[in-house]
């Protein structure tokens, strides 16, 4: 007993003298930046850096106090007339806090100056994003089988869903970036048109014909990014954009649903038909993305949220008169455009590599 | 030949080319075909002479000898040319093969001899099959019986020959015995007839040597066969090579002797490969026709067009598999399966099975299992049995023609791999199956289940296929049921936990979404706030940093009043001592007053006593007159002394009142100004050290606190002031800052009016500035942006004349720190590359000039113009001959970093160290050291008044220091009112004024001479201090006196 009692004394006893020397390391660290405050405050720079180095590594201090540390070292190097060391204390400074700024009102002009020579903005951003799309249909011409007057359908716009993976970065001296996203969206129609069948020579009954379309496309965005308030103190809270650029898409599937409803009788429900195995639809969309949105950024990190319009060029009717429709619901398919607006909510990681930049 | 029976030996093959083809293939020659038949010539005489005395000969050889082949073509046609009896030579051959029913199917030989019977109606035809069979079942005298019945004509003599003899034991049925009696009933039947001397009756039989064994349980046959077998030779290889050529020869074609060659190779000595050569002969001999061109001989190519030897019977056994469809090719393979069986690793072996079998199986009807059989019997295949055109029933033996077949056709060789796999499995089911039902083992599980179920779906094993290979079939597929629906059910109670776990975790995502949606929102909430305290925190450091800076004011302040009062009390003590001395002496001399008035009184009694005595009065009258003089000499003594002792304490009392005024606040301005004004007047009056710090002080303090302008600082940079220069002439100063704005400050008297030379300008950081003599050239110079890629930069070269000109510049510098013009003014030296190079510019281009070994803080130049002094790093002071190329001369060494140098025009240096010591040399006694010390941080920037009255050095220790000249032992005057670093110091023009630029962007103005600010203060006070306040801060026992003239006396 006295032996197990010993044994844990000791144990104890270790491990409060090793979280002891822990945090008395820490204190002494905290002690020595205070000091070096004070050394700095008094002018006797050549003696900083010996204060200070040991507390550079490690978590001897937090990322804002080793911010202010590297800050009196470099301050100290600088006013000392050494560059050399000053830049690679910069660079140290920059590493170990990506997002350090300096403070153009308080900050030594030395010290702004020197920052100034380091590339700090980050050097690409990459993320992901969620949309939420409302399809916009434009009929190019209308196409009927039989009468004509039975051609006029009705397109209704439909919510669907969509993603993005996207990478980002900056161009001429950061004023605007160019974004490259890749996407995949789905986007839903509904088509009401009036149909006929001839149940004899002279009878002919009109019928209701309902298409609940789906078409899922894989695209390709190529976007410019330009930040109209990116200087002032608003906008590095929240970093308003506009987006303009191309896009193009490569239809993966459209499949619908499809409803008859003969007038003043029963709705049936008729074979889905995939409108891409049959060649109804393009495989090719051509369209024109502008948008505005806006960042949040949280350290390296921002949330986005963007407002974009989709203006789709192409008529992604390949064949109006597919024989399965016509056959089965009497219908011929209208040449249109699709075009979508888009609300997108997304997570953008900024990528830093600073460096020293050559003058 | 091969174990295939020719039933029908009349019957011709029906396609024409196999017509024409002299190779037989497969199935042994026809008797039709003893014109092909090549390679046993003069073999066949010794079998007729055994026949012919033992009325039985037994054929035996291996298997594909050409047994039957050699009876067909060798041994019958001599018998039917009569070589064999001298009785008759008509001979009635009947051959029949045992198969299943040995009987029947004599019986059917017997009557197909029988021309009625082939004549008779169907009915007919069943009423003699029946009469026969149940004749020759009868007795064993019912085949002599039978001859006799159908004989037709008295000289006939009958040949049994009984083909594939062997068939007897391979088809019986051990187990059957209906199946073994019958054997022994055909048996006897044969052997009575041979010894039923009535009737000419001679019976042959071809047997594979391998069962010879078999016929022992019969004695009688084996006696027969004893007193008469042949043993059937190997044909030699000249044999072999007539049997190729010889038919080939008939065909009317020729055969390549390489082919020949080839295939005698290829044959090698195994007799079983007989059958081979003779159906890839056949093969070849059909693509030659088909193929080969117009008198072209059947060469090798034909050959190995059909796959050689080795894969001709693969490639025709697949032809007939494909022409099956698919449903066929399932019945094909169980047809193979059923009849072959895998005996070793690569050792298969036949296993006849009856149609009927086969059809159970397979689970279908027999027809389908015989339209299949009817493709690989089909004339020109025969590989499988019974031959083409034997009537196929439910009984039927089905068998491959040759078990070669197995070896070769590689489709086949995989069944049988299956089937011995699929076997293999049944009888691990069937094992588990029964260990089970006795309890010794368990269901089965994956993967054992699973291989098991997949057996099953593959195989689809039958009632009939599994009871050949173990009888509890049954059980087993229950086993194998039973371990399914076990399984599957452990399956499905899996699946039920899986999906309500599956819905626990959706559960659980949607609960941990959500929260992480609130926690989200309270993120934001945090930023939000976040951002509110970071505002306040920043307001509260600036608030902590201005109460830092008014806690160290006013410790400092403590201090030094705190010193100053110690040294004010030191100094009213000596004063005390003074005016003790002084007392004393004064209480001396009037003692010796009253003791000379005493003498004096003495001396009247004397003189009237002199009447008495004149002489002895004159004597003493004479040594009065003396202590008097002594008296008199007594008394001036004490008043100096009484004077000096009231200079001291005056000169204490003037400190102390300065110091007091220092410590009073700005509301108490007027008090203030009327003690310092006081002090000075003390000080002045009772000769205090004219620069003494305490009352600059108390004077600077006091006009400060009215706002006075000499007081003020010059602001107008928004960053911290690295330089200021005063112009020698005009009363200009410059001061140029880390944000790249110079000023301009016209001094007029108090006025300072600022006009700016260059606004503020990113990346331009101002080190140096050098004003010409004739204030119309201004050079700046400092860290200022690159102009290429090895970062030169340039200096500005300013017009004074018209400051607001765009500045010149001059490329060919990089980080610039002091600028000097030489003293023509025709060129200027500039230090650069942070103190590594001096360079020359003549204000059109930059040339180096030296090259520092150590870094050079600062830098100064001699009155002459001659000389170039630095103060380095290393602590060493260098002089450069300006005339001479630079020529260095070590002058002192500080063994301390040197920071900053000054030169005066009295022949002096000053230089200052990062510590804070500087030191005043005679440069033509580097000895003559003068240290002042002071400064606690490193000294910027050193300066002699144009009048050689002060030295300002300006200090990190946010203090400038203005040092009196002539008299150095006396502490400077400190100008302290300030909290940051100073950076540089410079005299105006009529050095009346000191101008310190700052980091926290002021130019701070001090004023040199307290004259002028003694002078100010009693127009700022509206009174004089009251009686009271004299008693309190000068003395009780000092008059009253009025501080200002110019107001009224206060003390009423």
């Amino acid at each position: 007993m006295n032996k197990n009692l010993k044994y844990y004394s000791l144990i104890i006893i270790t491990a409060f003298t090793v979280l002891g020397s822990l945090n008395k390391t820490n204190a002494q660290c905290l002690e020595n930046l205070r000091q070096a405050r004070t050394i700095y405050d008094e002018g006797r720079l050549h003696e900083i850096y010996d204060v200070l180095k040991g507390c550079l590594e490690g978590d001897n201090l937090n990322e804002e106090e080793k911010t202010e540390a590297y800050r009196l070292i470099i301050l100290s190097y600088i006013y000392q007339d050494q560059p050399l060391k000053a830049d690679e204390a910069m660079l140290g400074l920059l590493h170990m806090n990506k997002l350090y700024k300096t403070d153009p009102e308080t900050d030594p002009n030395e010290l702004i100056n020197l920052y100034g020579t380091f590339r700090t903005d980050p050097i690409y951003r990459y993320g992901g994003k969620f949309n939420v799309n409302y399809s916009l249909v434009n009929v190019i011409n209308t196409y009927s089988i039989g009468p004509s007057d039975v051609a006029d359908g009705l397109y209704n716009s439909q919510i669907s869903i969509g993603g993005a993976l996207f990478i980002e970065r900056d161009f001429f001296q950061n004023k605007v970036a160019l974004r490259l996203e890749g996407t995949y969206s789905i986007y839903q129609t509904q088509y009401t048109a009036k149909g006929f069948q001839s149940e004899t020579d002279t009878d002919i009954s009109i019928n209701q014909y309902d298409n609940t379309e789906t078409q899922s496309w894989a695209g390709m965005n190529l976007l410019a990014k330009y930040s109209f308030m990116k200087n002032s103190a608003l906008g590095k809270k929240i970093n308003p954009y506009i987006l303009l650029g191309p896009s193009v898409q490569f239809l993966v599937k459209s499949a619908s649903a499809n409803q008859t409803t003969v007038i003043g009788g029963e709705t049936a429900t008729g074979k889905d038909i995939i409108f891409s195995d049959e060649g109804i639809r393009e495989n090719l969309n051509l369209s024109l993305i502008a948008g505005l949105g806006t960042n949040f950024p949280f350290g390296k990190i921002s949330g986005f949220i963007e407002l974009m319009y989709q203006h789709g060029f192409s008529d992604i009717t390949n064949n109006h008169n597919s024989s399965e429709l016509a056959w089965r619901y009497a219908i011929a398919i209208s040449d249109v455009s699709m075009s979508t607006l888009n609300i997108n909510l997304g997570l953008m990681i900024n990528k830093y590599s600073p460096k020293k930049l050559t003058e | 030949m091969s174990d295939v029976i020719e039933e029908e030996l009349e019957q011709s093959t029906q396609a024409p080319r196999i017509e024409s083809n002299p190779f037989p293939g497969l199935r042994p020659f026809k008797i039709d075909e003893s014109h092909l038949f090549f390679g046993r010539e003069g073999q066949s005489d010794e079998v007729l002479l055994k026949l012919s005395k033992n009325r039985f000969v037994g054929v035996i050889g291996p298997s594909g000898s050409g047994k039957s082949s050699f009876i067909y073509c060798g041994v019958l046609p001599i018998l039917y040319g009569g070589f064999l009896t001298n009785k008759s030579p008509n001979w009635d051959v009947i051959v029949t093969r045992p198969g299943a029913s040995p009987i029947d199917n004599l019986a059917s030989a017997i009557l197909d001899k029988d021309i009625s019977y082939l004549a008779a109606t169907k009915d007919e035809k069943q009423i003699k099959d029946t009469i026969i069979t149940t004749l020759l079942r009868s007795s064993s005298l019912g085949l002599v019986e039978a001859l006799l019945q159908n004989k037709r004509d008295s000289d006939k003599n009958y040949l049994i020959l009984v083909d594939q003899f062997e068939e007897l034991f391979r088809f019986k049925d051990s187990a059957d015995t209906e199946s073994v009696n019958e054997t022994l009933a055909f048996i006897n039947l044969l052997i009575e007839a041979i010894n039923y001397s009535e009737v000419p009756i001679y019976v042959a039989i071809t047997m594979r040597s391998d069962f010879v064994g078999d016929c022992a349980q019969f004695p009688d046959l084996t006696k027969k066969i004893n007193d008469s077998h042949y043993l059937i030779p190997q044909m030699t290889r000249e044999q072999k090579r007539k049997a190729i050529t010889g038919p080939v020869a008939v065909g009317g074609a020729d055969i390549s002797p390489r082919l020949i060659q080839q295939l005698l190779n290829d044959l090698g000595d195994n007799p079983d490969q007989l059958p081979i050569l003779q159906h890839s002969l056949m093969r070849t001999w059909s693509y030659w026709g088909e193929y080969g061109d117009i008198g072209e001989a059947v060469d090798l190519k034909h050959y190995e067009a059909i796959g050689t030897m080795k894969e001709a019977l693969s490639l025709h056994a697949n032809e007939a598999y494909d022409e099956l469809n698919d449903d066929q090719k399932k019945i094909c393979e169980i047809i193979f399966k059923a009849i072959t069986e895998k005996r070793g690793e690569n050792f298969g072996i036949r296993r006849p099975t009856k149609l009927g079998e086969i059809a159970a199986i397979a689970d279908v009807t027999e027809e389908e299992v015989m339209e299949v059989i009817e493709k690989f019997r089909a004339p020109g295949r025969s590989l499988i049995t019974p031959a083409a055109g034997v009537p196929l029933v439910s009984s039927s033996i089905v068998d491959i023609s040759h078990e070669s077949l197995m070896r070769i056709w590689v489709r086949l060789k995989n069944w049988v791999n299956e089937e011995a796999d699929a076997v293999q499995m049944y009888l691990r089911l069937a094992e588990a199956a029964s260990m089970y039902q006795v309890g010794k083992a368990g269901l089965w599980r994956p993967p054992d289940l699973q291989l098991a179920l997949n057996w099953q779906t593959k195989h689809k094993p039958t009632l009939v296929w599994g009871q050949r290979y173990h009888p509890a079939f049954e059980r087993t597929m229950v086993f194998l049921e039973y371990s399914k629906k076990e399984f599957d059910t452990e399956q499905q109670i899996k699946e039920l936990q899986r999906k309500r776990q599956l819905q626990r975790a959706r559960v659980t995502a949607l609960v941990l979404a959500t929260a992480t949606v609130i926690s989200l929102l309270f993120l934001l909430y945090a930023f939000q706030q976040k951002s509110e305290a970071d505002k306040n925190l920043a307001a509260a450091k600036i608030a902590e940093a201005d109460a830092k800076k008014q806690t160290t004011l006013a410790v400092i302040e403590r201090n030094k009043a705190d010193s100053l009062s110690v040294l004010a009390n030191v100094e009213t003590q000596r004063a005390k001592v003074q005016e003790k001395l002084a007392t004393e002496a004064q209480e001396k001399a009037e003692k010796s007053e009253i003791a000379a008035k005493a003498a004096q009184a003495n001396a009247e009694i004397r003189r009237r006593e002199a009447v008495k005595a004149t002489a002895e009065a004159d004597k003493q009258r004479k040594q009065a007159d003396v202590a008097k003089d002594n008296a008199i000499e007594q008394t001036g003594i004490a008043e100096v002394a009484k004077e000096n002792a009231d200079k001291l304490r005056f000169q204490a009392i003037a400190k102390s009142l300065a110091i007091k005024s220092t410590q009073l606040r700005d509301n108490q301005k007027e008090l203030k100004g009327l003690l310092a004004q006081q002090a000075f007047i003390f000080n002045t009056e009772y000769e205090g050290e004219v620069y003494d710090n305490d009352i600059y002080d108390g004077l600077y303090n006091a006009i400060k606190s009215y706002e006075d302008p000499l007081s003020m600082s010059l602001e107008g940079h928004d960053k911290s002031i690295r330089v200021v220069e005063a112009s020698q002439s005009g009363n200009y100063i410059y001061s140029g800052g880390s944000a790249g704005k110079i000023l301009q400050w016209k001094l007029d008297g108090e006025n300072r009016v600022a006009d700016t030379v260059v606004s503020s300008r990113e990346n331009h950081v101002i080190r140096a500035l050098a004003i010409n003599a004739n204030n119309t050239l201004m050079i700046a110079g400092g860290v200022f942006p690159s102009l290429d890629i090895n970062k030169n930069s340039f200096i500005e070269i300013f017009d004074l004349s018209n400051p607001k000109k765009i500045p010149k510049k001059v490329k060919g510098v990089k980080s610039v720190t002091k600028i000097i013009f030489s003293n023509s003014e025709q060129s200027a030296l500039i230090l650069d590359v942070q103190g590594k190079s001096l360079k020359l510019t003549d204000f059109d281009k930059v040339n180096e000039v030296v090259k520092f070994d150590n870094e050079v803080k600062d830098m100064a130049l001699s009155n002459d113009g001659n000389w170039l002094y630095t103060a380095d790093v290393k602590g060493l002071v260098n002089k450069y001959d300006l005339i001479n190329g630079y020529a260095k001369t070590e002058v002192f060494d500080n063994k301390n970093n040197l920071i900053s140098i000054s030169l005066s025009i009295d022949g002096f240096m000053a230089i200052g160290d990062r510590d804070g010591n500087l030191k005043l040399i005679n440069t033509d006694d580097i000895t003559n050291v003068k240290n002042l010390v002071g400064h606690t941080s490193v000294i910027n920037t050193i300066r002699f008044s144009s009048d050689n009255k002060f030295i300002a050095t300006s200090s990190h220790d946010n203090t400038v220091r203005l040092w009196d000249r002539n008299n150095l032992n006396a502490q400077p005057i400190k100008l302290a009112d300030y909290d940051d670093w100073v950076w540089s110091v410079a005299f105006t023009a009529d050095n009346t004024q000191v101008m310190a630029a700052t980091q926290n962007k002021e130019i701070k103005a001090w004023p040199t001479n307290r004259d002028d600010m003694a002078d100010k203060l009693c127009s700022y006070v509206s009174n004089n201090l009251t009686s009271a306040q004299w008693e309190t801060y000068v003395a009780k026992d000092i008059e009253y006196q009025s501080t200002c003239e110019n107001h009224p006396a206060n003390n009423k």
